[in-house]
């Protein structure tokens, strides 16, 4: 815009209507607006002393403070947190903000926790004739879709009959439970957090094995009598009527006793060696009963890891 | 130098010798105020706003130029200081909040010029509708006319404390007329 176009506007713009060219004059002959006269003594004193730089000014002091309100020099009364002059409201902003930032990290929390969760267990082998109860429930060995569904960390699982399976979490674990066999399912070690797990076993014949994503991780198996600690391994544990015998074939295993429910008399168990914890606690605590691992568990052992590879590398799916 | 300040003993407020500061705040306290509570239209934000313009002449006060006027220079802080107000979300919140209560010398000192009940009333109402059309200003157009028609200053003086150039000043002045002429004329004044 040229200068004569700006002037001609500025000319036009005086050419008010005589309504606004009135109150424009009525604001023109308005006289100061004066201040309290107790703010303005006191603001001259604080001003004139220097008590001013002490106390600084309510504005300087708002910003630090993240606050806002009225002045309170001129004896105004102080106002709740979030109330402002001319008494309009707004929303507490730190209620606000407490409240976004507790959804943010329940937010954060559960993503968390799904990430850290570990693979869910599968079914990889399924074999005999027998049945697998889960919770109570009867399931065909055949049925994997309940079983996929009924296979949750903390279920209750028993084999009937000569019914054998072998479940992964994949590239973390694999257990193969023998006939007769009843255990409570561990939850699967958390990626991150929640490493350690605790499986229970009642009775028969399990079979342990870690994958390429367990190292890092603690997995306790505890028998009526034995507690037998895998930091990554291969083992049985059979659970016998004098005892529980644990045969470690690779690796070594901490293998000791469960004395009203602690762990005691820990011993290292290398591989091609087991240990036998007798009930009647016979064996000497700090001799333990050490031998070569039984015979017939070697091929077995090496049997169940080799059908389990797949999924111990992390490569299998879950039919 | 205008003639209320003009005896004001500059170096003694360079010195912050407390009569030279006394008589410094005499000369523009008012004005200041004034300035003030037209800008942020609400009283409680002006004496905030005062606190902290003569918080910063006191701490400025080492550098004041003895050879001008101080006018412009404190004009300029007050300035300034509305402009952070402005900026601050709690002053936004007042400014929707404030109403003609908030400023009654204007309208006491309209309505007085009356003598006829009748007439105070108009009168009343009409300093309320051209506060309200001056306070729905932009900021910026604001500035421009309470400094040219409360202050009464040059453009070239609001120019100098708005840091814009002359015609930048002119061109917002008559714009703020022209749409303060328009929101009087559908307030029906």
């Amino acid at each position: 815009m040229s200068e004569q176009d700006e002037e001609r506007q500025e000319a036009e713009a005086l050419r008010l209507p005589p309504e606004a060219e009135r109150a424009r004059a009525a604001l023109r002959a308005a006289p100061p607006l004066r201040a309290d006269p107790a703010f303005r003594e006191r603001l001259k004193q604080e001003f004139v002393s220097g008590a001013i730089e002490v106390t600084g000014s309510r504005v300087r002091r708002l910003r630090a403070n993240g606050e806002s309100g009225p002045s309170r020099l001129a004896g105004a009364p102080r106002l709740k947190r979030g109330e402002f002059p001319g008494g309009h409201r707004r929303g507490v902003p730190t209620l606000a903000w407490v409240v976004a930032s507790l959804a943010a990290a329940a937010a954060l929390v559960v993503v968390f926790g799904s990430l850290n969760r570990g693979p869910t267990w599968w079914v990889t082998a399924a074999r005999g004739d027998g049945t697998v109860r889960v919770d109570g429930q009867t399931v065909a060995l055949d049925d994997r879709d309940a079983m996929r569904r009924l296979l949750v960390p903390g279920a209750e699982i028993e084999l009937t009959g000569n019914a054998e399976l072998d479940i992964c979490s994949n590239g973390v674990l694999a257990v193969q439970l023998a006939p007769g066999t009843r255990m409570t399912l561990p939850p699967p070690p958390g990626r991150w957090l929640g490493r350690r797990t605790e499986l229970y076993a009642r009775s028969g014949e399990l079979r342990v094995t870690t994958g390429k994503n367990f190292p890092g991780a603690q997995l306790a198996v505890m028998s009526p009598t034995a507690a037998v600690e895998i930091k990554g391994t291969t083992v049985a544990i059979i659970i016998e009527d004098t005892g529980t015998c644990v045969c470690v074939y690779e690796g070594s295993a901490m293998v000791g006793r469960l004395r009203g429910g602690e762990f005691a008399d820990m011993h290292a168990v290398p591989g091609g060696m087991r240990r036998y914890v007798y009930k009647d606690e016979r064996a000497a605590v700090k001799d333990p009963d050490l031998h070569d691992m039984r015979a017939e568990e070697r091929g077995k052992l090496a049997s169940f890891r080799d059908s389990q590879r797949p999924w111990l590398m992390g490569e299998g799916t879950a039919d | 130098m205008s003639d209320r300040t003009s005896g004001l003993d500059l170096e003694g407020v360079r010195r912050r010798d407390p009569r030279a500061l006394g008589d410094f705040f005499e000369a523009y306290f008012d004005r200041v105020f004034s300035l003030l509570k037209r800008l942020l239209g609400d009283p409680v934000a002006a004496q905030d706003a005062a606190q902290e313009v003569f918080l910063k002449i006191h701490r400025g006060a080492h550098q004041l130029d003895i050879a001008r006027d101080p006018g412009p220079w404190v004009m300029a802080i007050a300035t300034n200081v509305c402009r952070d107000l402005w900026r601050s979300g709690a002053y936004r919140m007042t400014a929707t909040a404030a109403s003609l209560e908030a400023t009654p010398g204007l309208a006491e000192t309209l309505a007085s010029s009356a003598r006829d009940p009748e007439a105070d009333a108009v009168s009343a109402e009409r300093a309320r509708l051209v506060q309200e059309a001056l306070r729905h200003l932009r900021e910026p157009l604001r500035e421009v006319v309470v400094l040219r028609e409360y202050e009464g200053l040059g453009y070239d003086q609001i120019a100098a404390i708005t840091v814009l150039n002359e015609a930048a000043v002119r061109k917002r002045y008559s714009r703020a007329l022209s749409e303060l002429g328009k929101a009087l004329e559908k307030a029906g004044l």
